[in-house]
């Protein structure tokens, strides 16, 4: 999309969500705050998907070890919720350090088992190791920190926290991956064996962004840990991965800011959708076949192409 | 050593896809500042050959030598840091990268040839920097491929088939462009089927059939050699 629609269209998407607050009642304001979250998780899986063709079936292992990090502690020792949220990013970043070394071995469908069979481990030991993680009953009582002296249990404070965090991950992404590393990726997505006669090391790139894609996920695990106040097995079932990619296909792979919106609509829409039909699943797997029949390669993509095709040059 | 350095030397060189023993003991040289052709019908081995150099199909048997350094077990990237570089067939360029980012990605982070530089020999080039090479017609990509290889600064670069489906006006500017490269200190070796440009740009020529080296000597030799011509390259 040129720049001359993208950059109004996301400075208006900002405005907007900036005044949600003030515009819309808290039930919407608490969704589009858990939609912010969704897309943070989008933009984290992105960068794997979209920049180097890697999808992960098992994002949602870094999502919840972040939450279950921060939750243990923080419960159970008494922790500030600070110091909860540094233990649970490293939880996740290590987490990532060492299963990255495996993971980026592997391409395509064995990348895509080997990430789910990683994310269902951690799975069954949440449900299972019941002494630490509470079984399927979770932890409940994670305590909101203060930020500025404004405590995050007043629900705008927390609603402009999950924006600040979300705009300065989604800033952060977006200058990666047009910085010179981000084209390297590209590079690499598009023929191994090309980088290779550049003289670049791929693997390292590909731990590089396995890890970064972790942690940035990782992020979204804290802020939703801090949203429900609760962590539950759950946040490391493979069905949060599941959705979470496609909301990365639908929103187009490979834009960021189109995984990034359609992690904010999908969860508007599963909860209006959830208010008329408990089928929810059905409905996203339906947008799923439309838009692998319309837009292969997601909306934004689509979007792009419509615009483009509306001005007369090019 | 003598003062003039070998870049590449490949000793009796055996390579395999599998069971099927593409070279057949091949050994080439390449003087530094030197371009060395080599030719040779369709499916002979000449681009096995230029992978065993670059490391994607090693040698099971033979050793291969650059710059008087045994790579013979480095992994490609590693030669690639030595210096070698690759111009790979059939114009693969990054499609999805801007003609600028095709180049830049190529610089690794280090100097080499400018982009400055590279525009005054690609002058075409310099207005479609920030359009996506998948958009470019075949001779630019081809052009883009040519920048992206200079970009590494390689001390010998690898050409395979450079003129391949290109325009005859194309071609001689490719010639052209060969010569100066060499004129710039890098040494090259062409792999071609376009008899009359390796005739008119190489120091020396090699042809390969059925994964042998089965005639080397001076262009002139080979350009007179009418026997040879029609019995390796069917002309």
């Amino acid at each position: 999309m040129s720049r001359r629609y993208w950059i109004p269209a996301v400075g208006l998407g900002l405005l907007f969500l900036s005044a949600v607050p003030t515009l819309l009642p808290r039930y919407a304001i608490d969704l589009i705050a858990q939609g912010m979250i969704f897309a943070i998780v989008g933009m984290g899986l992105d960068i794997l998907v979209g920049y180097l063709g890697l999808p992960s079936l098992g994002h949602a292992a870094f999502f919840g070890l972040a939450s279950y990090g921060l939750a243990i502690p923080v419960t159970r020792l008494g922790w500030a919720p600070w110091a909860g949220a540094g233990v649970g990013l490293l939880t996740a970043a290590v987490a990532a350090a060492l299963f990255g070394l495996l993971a980026v071995r592997c391409r395509g469908v064995y990348f895509l088992v080997s990430t789910l069979a990683f994310g269902q481990v951690l799975w069954g030991g949440a449900v299972k190791w019941t002494s630490v993680s509470g079984g399927y009953n979770g932890i409940p009582g994670i305590p909101r920190p203060s930020l500025f002296g404004w405590s995050l249990w007043e629900p705008d404070a927390f609603y402009y926290f999950v924006y600040a965090v979300f705009v300065v991950v989604a800033a952060m992404l977006v200058l990666f991956v047009l910085s010179p590393v981000g084209k390297i990726l590209t590079g690499i997505r598009e023929s191994e064996s090309r980088m290779r006669v550049l003289g670049y090391r791929n693997q390292l790139y590909r731990y590089m962004a396995f890890s970064l894609s972790a942690f940035v996920t990782g992020i979204a695990g804290i802020l939703m840990a801090y949203f429900n106040t609760f962590v539950g097995p759950d946040s490391l079932h493979w069905s949060l991965s599941a959705q979470t990619l496609l909301m990365v296909i639908l929103g187009g792979a490979g834009t960021l800011l189109g995984p990034a919106g359609a992690g904010i609509l999908l969860v508007v829409a599963q909860n209006l959708i959830s208010n008329v039909t408990e089928r929810w699943t059905m409905v996203l797997g339906l947008l799923y076949v439309a838009t692998m029949l319309f837009a292969p390669r997601g909306v934004l993509v689509l979007l792009r192409g419509l615009l483009a095709q509306r001005r007369p040059s090019s | 050593m003598a003062a003039v350095q070998l870049v590449l030397q490949a000793q009796d060189v055996h390579t395999y896809y599998g069971h099927s023993h593409v070279l057949q003991g091949v050994s080439l040289q390449i003087l530094e500042g030197q371009i060395v052709a080599l030719l040779g019908r369709n499916g002979v081995g000449k681009t096995t050959f230029v992978r065993s150099v670059i490391g994607f199909t090693p040698p099971l048997r033979g050793r291969i030598s650059l710059f008087g350094r045994d790579v013979t077990r480095l992994s490609p990237e590693r030669r690639a840091r030595l210096g070698l570089g690759l111009i790979p067939q059939g114009r693969r360029v990054f499609r999805s990268l801007t003609v600028e980012e095709n180049i830049e990605v190529a610089a690794r982070g280090e100097g080499g040839t400018s982009l400055q530089d590279l525009m005054e020999i690609f002058p075409n080039l310099n207005e479609r920097l920030r359009v996506r090479a998948g958009k470019l017609s075949g001779g630019e990509q081809q052009m883009v491929a040519i920048a992206r290889g200079l970009r590494t600064t390689p001390r010998l670069l690898l050409m395979d088939e450079p003129s391949e489906g290109l325009a005859p006006l194309l071609v001689q500017k490719l010639t052209e462009l060969i010569r100066q490269i060499r004129a710039d200190g890098v040494s090259i070796l062409l792999v071609e089927q376009n008899l009359p440009l390796a005739l008119e740009v190489a120091d020396f020529v090699y042809i390969m059939e059925r994964g042998r080296v089965v005639y080397q000597g001076l262009p002139e030799q080979l350009a007179r050699d009418l026997q040879a011509q029609s019995a390796f390259l069917g002309i």
